[in-house]
């Protein structure tokens, strides 16, 4: 059985280095990819790379004859899973034989990829054609999943397969389409295939240079995102209560315009356990979370809006993405600044964040603390960060005693109780000036007026705070002549008919409807109206429906709120309610979920630098400045270095998990360890950073890691990109100059080269050197100008060129072979002859030919090839 | 019974009638479309390798953009972006390869319509290759070469046959602006006859091969298919005494009673004719055969028989492959005879030729015109008396070689070349290998499977085994 052959060897060798070299170069790129992805590949790319590579090799060899591919290959496929089946059924070590058959399985996988692939490039056109666009439909997959978006690093991550795309198809069909009979086939292909990656070199240098704008446009849009917690976003046109950010979480907005409509969602935006229950010890009491506060409004705009300087700020902001995971960050000034001494105590809430932006810090108030935490990780997949809150709370504050009890006697006892003591509250003396001005300030405009009216009727019978309030309240909930409820809950409110009206005026004396921003607006500006120190407080509105879990509430998009807070002298700010209970949020969603317990405490703790890490071995060294160690704080101002064992550890940054490959040199993490190792490990009373570590097992192993994104940096890195990024758009241009410099070289390297020989003829003197040189510049000249020898005698060549061109090369080349062949030395007489006859034949040739075409004679680069290639034919001396 | 008179009716026999011609005749209209606009297919300006190009791009674009469901998201962003960096750099090498092939297509197009068009083709100085395939070398002038792409060919010889397009050897140097194109190639024919190019196409392929713009070249040539080199065993035919004396080979032939060999010795022998130095060698005694020369016995009668019993595989590939064969056998033959010096007159049933031709080359151009028939049969064509011998394919029916046989002079020599021995059918192991081995779609695979598939492959089987039954019952023989 003779099998004869499709490609020579000569194609199968170009086919191994033009196809098959760089189908491997991609394949190993992409196998260390995925060995970041996959465990079961154990970080040995290298040798993964080997085995798809000798799967190619082998394909590319054995299809080069005429082998089917469907039965060979299943052949093939039958022998591997015989293997396996083996392999797994031997009786060596149950444990040996698992990790050898999986070691198998890999390298069948990889080597069948291979061999599929090779025989593909060598045989089918189909698969030449769809594999390299299948490939760069995988890469867009994988680069568009990338968290580290950089305009430079998407184009180096993406340009590859891009080249490696036009490259594979061009190569595979100029090999495919040369003929094996051709002379210097080596040549010619590599004359084209050079040709070409020029070609394409330029072009995707000249494409990706087109859409550098907008690939800075992403970074731009992605910096901004991390730059979302300063709160410049919105745009939509429908107003909310929340803003997505680009990665599609959700911040509070931070202005509440009254515009004609609200837009709401079910979306879950946080689940958060509070340690907050009623005396009983049972029954949860939920509290709002507050996310801002509103004190000032923008006539000019009609909104809301937060004035960070407002006095005695009570506002507790921290972004906890920037705080090391364990480590807490506490202001104990807003406690001071809430003026809040009565009835009041210290809660704890845990925030798990689905959509909620990661650099948000929402609780209820006042907060004080803030200390990150993990997400337990079977919950990794739907929290994306964590954190624990404490809080400043008043025994006053509850969502009950806000909201509306629905004729629940047992909790309408309770406001009442609450309302009573409030109402030791007469007036507001004490309280200094500039804190009253501040918080009861309105504008003077004259629309206002009607509300200033409408407040001081609806109070008259009122008179201490509380009261007041409460009428308002029910102000809103009060019933009109038909007995018909006066205010309705509306998320389009209208237009509002008069250009001119304040739009607040609008809803409270002819419209009637709007969301909480109106009630909270409206509300606000009458209590102002009565030097009522108050503010409109956003957030989120607390809902008990879990049965399940008590002390766990769900918070959906639809609940983001605002609602007013009405200070009281002694117990501070106390939330008020005023908006008509919204159908649709008492029809949210029952929570089902389970919610995330987290029962692991972490005995080692590590804040710091990354010094270096080895991602093949998963090993990182730390230099710690922070360490937390069995629940106890240590701080050194020197760093000092830790060998972590990472390979088991989720790595996760504000925008939930990452892999292993987000981890940079320098870069701030925490690592957090729950290993039982370290249980028994304890820290003397004395002990530092150092003495604690010098008492551990290295490498430690490490469960989590949280880059931390520190803000002040944030800005420094966002510098220190845009730096980065013009040193590498200039490296692009020191590129594009380079090559257009070396084309440059290239097509001047005949006229340089005629121009060393020209030289070399005036400046040399001596025998031996000037009828070299003189020969040398003349036949170069005449070769470039198209005046090839070939294969005859020099003496006929020159009888040629004197007959073309009225010269007199037949006795100088005569002169010239006498002197290279024969011992005898040229007479004075014939070597002053020679320097003449060449710069008068070199002036004939120059009146016979004319400029232009000597001109495009010159740039005429593969004449200079070919003339030092083939030195035998087309020059003299080696004759 | 029923079946009988259902299959046997004049019904049945007018529906198959005419059920049958429908299908000859719907067979022949599609084939006559096909060869009719086939060429017009040519001028499709771009090949099946944009067409996968594009449908790879399409599922790209929809596989991709599928994914990028999450909306104001950075996946969704960058996935967009890379998407349409992809589509740009497409559509730029998409662009490129299309003008880089349509300008060099416009120059030319150009040139030809003024009629400043110079094209040459024909065969080379060798005429073949080494393998015994013609070289045909071919040049154009002025043409320039698209940028990093390919120029091709096809030709359209024998009216409506056309040659799969190809890339012939280029003799020109790499010069994208050359001003003339000239270059060689081997034709792999599929039979041994005649041939007349009348038409021929250049195609502009770009570097990927994405389009291709043909124009038609005034291209005419003409040409026969030799048979190839065969050993063959050598083959004794008796010479018959030339009709004029005036020819005297120049090499003695062997006629009876000639002294050319020796015999064992036997009692009736004359001992005279002992070999003694043969005796004094070997120690056995030899006597010498007695020999006669002729130096005029040197006219040979080669009848040669094209006459086939089968006429539905005269003009299917098996019918087509195994004239190649016996033409091949029939000119080695002649070749043989020749180079011993006879003087040779070839009678064919088919193109008489009056000359009577003696060059090789003459012979040669016999045999390349020979084509299976029906019109003479083997007992009306040869002249049993005056034949030498007489050369007959298994198609030949066992009847008229029969009686021929028996109408035979004593000293004519019988050739069958057997046909069936030359399409090898599948067996297990040829099974075996077919599954595993992918062979070329040549002629010779279609033929094999049209011999297995064949109708008449039994009956030609059966013909063959009878005349080898034949021939081995009588003397005077040969298969070959």
């Amino acid at each position: 059985m003779q099998v004869s052959r499709i490609h020579s060897k000569t194609k199968v060798f170009a086919q191994l280095l033009c196809l098959g070299l760089p189908t491997l170069l991609l394949a190993g790129y992409f196998l260390r990819f995925a060995n970041n992805f996959y465990t079961i590949l154990e970080n040995d790319f290298i040798k993964q790379t080997i085995y798809f590579g000798v799967g190619l090799v082998a394909a590319f060899i054995f299809y080069a004859y005429r082998f089917r591919f469907v039965t060979t290959t299943l052949v093939l496929f039958l022998v591997f899973s015989t293997i396996h089946f083996i392999l797994q059924r031997l009786a060596f070590g149950e444990f040996n034989a698992f990790f050898a058959s999986v070691h198998f399985l890999i390298f069948s996988i990889l080597f069948l990829f291979g061999w599929i692939t090779g025989y593909g490039l060598s045989r089918s056109i189909f698969y030449t054609i769809a594999w390299p666009v299948f490939l760069c439909g995988i890469q867009i997959f994988f680069v568009g999943k990338t968290t580290d978006i950089t305009a430079t690093k998407l184009i180096i991550a993406f340009a590859p397969v891009l080249f490696y795309t036009l490259f594979i198809i061009y190569t595979a069909m100029l090999i495919r389409n040369v003929d094996e009979d051709k002379q210097k086939l080596k040549w010619f292909i590599s004359g084209r295939v050079l040709g070409f990656l020029l070609l394409v070199c330029l072009a995707l240098a000249g494409i990706l240079y087109y859409f550098q704008p907008q690939f800075k446009a992403i970074e731009k849009e992605w910096t901004a995102r991390a730059k979302a917690k300063e709160g410049k976003g919105g745009g939509q046109s429908q107003t909310s209560m929340t803003t997505t950010n680009k990665d599609g979480s959700v911040s509070n907005a931070n202005s509440t315009s009254l515009t004609s409509s609200l837009s709401k969602n079910q979306k879950l935006i946080f689940v958060a356990r509070l340690d907050n229950y009623f005396p009983d010890s049972i029954t949860p009491n939920p509290l709002y979370f507050t996310s801002s506060y509103y004190t000032k409004f923008d006539t000019a705009i009609q909104a809301f809006e937060i004035d960070p300087k407002m006095p005695d700020n009570d506002l507790f902001k921290p972004d906890p993405s920037t705080i090391p995971l364990y480590f807490a960050r506490t202001d104990s000034t807003v406690i001071k600044n809430s003026h809040a001494t009565k009835d009041r105590k210290i809660v704890q809430a845990e925030v798990y964040a689905v959509l909620l932006s990661p650099n948000e810090f929402i609780a209820p108030a006042t907060a004080f603390y803030c200390q990150p935490i993990p997400v337990p990780p079977a919950f990794k997949d739907v929290y994306k960060s964590a954190y624990r809150a404490k809080m400043w709370v008043s025994d006053l504050n509850s969502a009950y005693f806000i909201y509306n009890p629905a004729n629940n006697p047992a909790l309408e006892d309770f406001q009442q109780e609450r309302f009573e003591r409030l109402r030791s509250v007469t007036s507001y003396a004490g309280v200094p000036k500039s804190f009253l001005d501040y918080y009861t300030d309105m504008p003077s405009d004259p629309d206002y007026d009607s509300i200033r009216t409408l407040a001081t009727t609806l109070t008259q019978h009122a008179h201490t705070p509380i009261d007041k309030v409460l009428a308002i309240r029910d102000y809103f909930l009060s019933k009109d002549e038909f007995g018909q409820p006066l205010f309705a809950y509306s998320d389009n409110p209208g237009i509002p008919g008069l250009p001119s009206a304040s739009k607040l005026n609008y809803f409270l004396f002819q419209n009637r409807k709007g969301y909480c921003a109106y009630y909270a607006g409206a509300t606000l500006f009458m209590l102002r109206a009565l030097h009522i120190p108050s503010r409109v407080a956003a957030g989120y509105l607390t809902v008990d429906r879990s049965s399940k879990n008590p002390g766990w509430y769900w918070f959906y998009q639809n609940q983001s709120h605002a609602w007013v807070q009405v200070f009281f002298p002694g117990y501070g700010w106390i939330d008020f309610d005023t908006t008509i209970p919204d159908v649709n949020t008492q029809q949210s969603p029952q929570p089902d979920g389970t919610p995330p317990l987290n029962m692991q405490q972490p005995f080692l703790v590590a804040d710091g630098n990354i010094q270096s890490i080895d991602t093949t071995k998963k090993l990182l060294t730390l230099s710690v400045n922070k360490l937390l160690f069995h629940d106890k704080d240590y701080a050194s101002p020197v760093s000092v270095p830790i060998l972590l064992d990472i390979s088991l550890a989720t790595i996760s940054r504000d925008t939930g998990v990452v892999n292993i490959q987000a981890l940079q040199r320098n870069m701030h993490i925490t690592a957090a360890s729950y290993a039982e190792a370290l249980k028994n490990s304890m820290a003397a009373p004395n002990d530092s950073i150092a003495g604690i570590f010098s008492k551990l097992n290295k490498p430690v192993p490490i469960d989590e890691i949280k880059i931390v994104v520190a803000a002040a940096k944030n800005d420094k890195t966002a510098g220190e990109t845009v730096e980065k990024k013009s040193g590498k758009l200039n490296l692009l241009k020191i590129a594009i100059i380079f090559l257009l410099a070396c084309l440059l070289v290239l097509l001047l390297s005949p006229s340089l080269i005629w121009q060393y020989y020209h030289t070399k003829v005036r400046t040399s003197t001596t025998h031996p050197e000037q009828p070299f040189f003189v020969h040398r510049a003349l036949s170069f000249y005449l070769h470039q100008l198209g005046y090839q020898r070939k294969a005859i005698s020099p003496h006929s060549f020159a009888t040629k060129l004197d007959e073309a061109l009225d010269t007199n090369i037949t006795s100088f080349s005569d002169l010239y072979q006498k002197w290279k062949y024969s011992n005898t030395r040229l007479s004075d007489a014939e070597f002053n002859s020679i320097k003449p006859f060449y710069e008068q034949s070199i002036q004939q040739i120059k009146r016979k030919i004319p400029l232009k075409k000597r001109i495009l004679a010159f740039i005429h680069i593969n004449r200079t090839f070919h003339y030092f290639k083939n030195p035998k034919i087309s020059s003299y001396e080696s004759e | 019974m029923k079946f009988y008179i259902l299959k046997n009716s004049y019904a049945y026999l007018i529906f198959n009638v005419q059920f049958r011609s429908f299908i000859y005749l719907s067979g022949m209209a599609i084939s006559f479309m096909q060869r009719k606009t086939r060429p017009f297919l040519f001028y499709i300006p771009f090949t099946v390798y944009f067409s996968i190009y594009i449908i790879a791009l399409f599922l790209l674009w929809l596989l991709v953009n599928k994914q990028a469901h999450l909306p104001e998201s950075s996946f969704t962003a960058i996935i967009t972006l890379l998407l349409k960096v992809t589509f740009a750099t497409a559509a730029f090498f998409l662009l490129f390869s299309f003008i880089t092939t349509l300008i060099p297509f416009v120059y030319i197009w150009l040139v030809k319509k003024r009629g400043k068009l110079v094209c040459n083709f024909g065969l080379t100085e060798n005429n073949q290759s080494a393998n015994g395939i013609p070289q045909m070398a071919l040049s154009i002038a002025p043409v320039v070469k698209p940028l990093f792409g390919f120029l091709k060919f096809r030709l359209r010889y024998n009216h409506e046959n056309f040659s799969p397009k190809f890339q012939p050897i280029s003799q020109s140097g790499f010069s994208i602006f050359q001003k003339k194109y000239s270059a060689v190639f081997s034709w792999q024919l599929p039979e041994i006859r005649e041939y007349a190019v009348q038409e021929g196409w250049i195609y502009f392929e770009d570097l990927f091969q994405f389009f291709s713009f043909a124009l038609s070249l005034p291209l005419q040539e003409q040409f026969n298919y030799p048979p190839g080199q065969k050993n063959i065993p050598p083959v004794s035919i008796p010479a018959n005494k030339t009709d004029e004396d005036n020819h005297r080979v120049d090499e003695l032939k062997k006629v009876e009673g000639e002294y050319l060999n020796f015999k064992h010795f036997e009692g009736q022998d004359d001992i005279r004719r002992i070999a003694w130095p043969v005796y004094a060698r070997s120690r056995e005694l030899v006597v010498r055969i007695p020999e006669t020369l002729d130096t005029y016995a040197s006219q040979v009668y080669v009848y040669t028989s094209c006459y086939s019993g089968f006429p539905g595989e005269n003009n299917s590939p098996v019918g087509k492959h195994f004239l190649n064969w016996y033409k091949t056998i029939i000119w080695n033959l002649i070749k043989d005879i020749q180079e011993k010096g006879f003087r040779l007159t070839m009678i064919t049933d088919q193109h008489p030729h009056p000359d009577d031709p003696q060059e090789l080359t003459e012979l040669q151009s016999l045999i390349i015109t020979q084509e299976w028939q029906l019109a003479l049969s083997l007992t009306d064509f040869v002249h049993v008396q005056n034949a030498s011998a007489i050369i007959i394919s298994s198609l030949c029916p066992v009847e008229q070689v029969q009686d021929l046989m028996y109408r035979r002079k004593e000293t004519t020599l019988f050739i069958l070349v057997k046909l069936s021995t030359v399409i090898r059918r599948n067996h297990l192991l040829h099974l075996l290998s077919w599954l595993f081995i992918q062979q070329e779609k040549n002629e010779i695979e279609k033929a094999r499977t049209a011999w297995t598939l064949s109708l008449n492959r039994l009956a030609i089987l059966d013909n063959e085994k009878k005349l080898q039954t034949l021939f081995q019952q009588n003397s005077k023989t040969l298969i070959l």
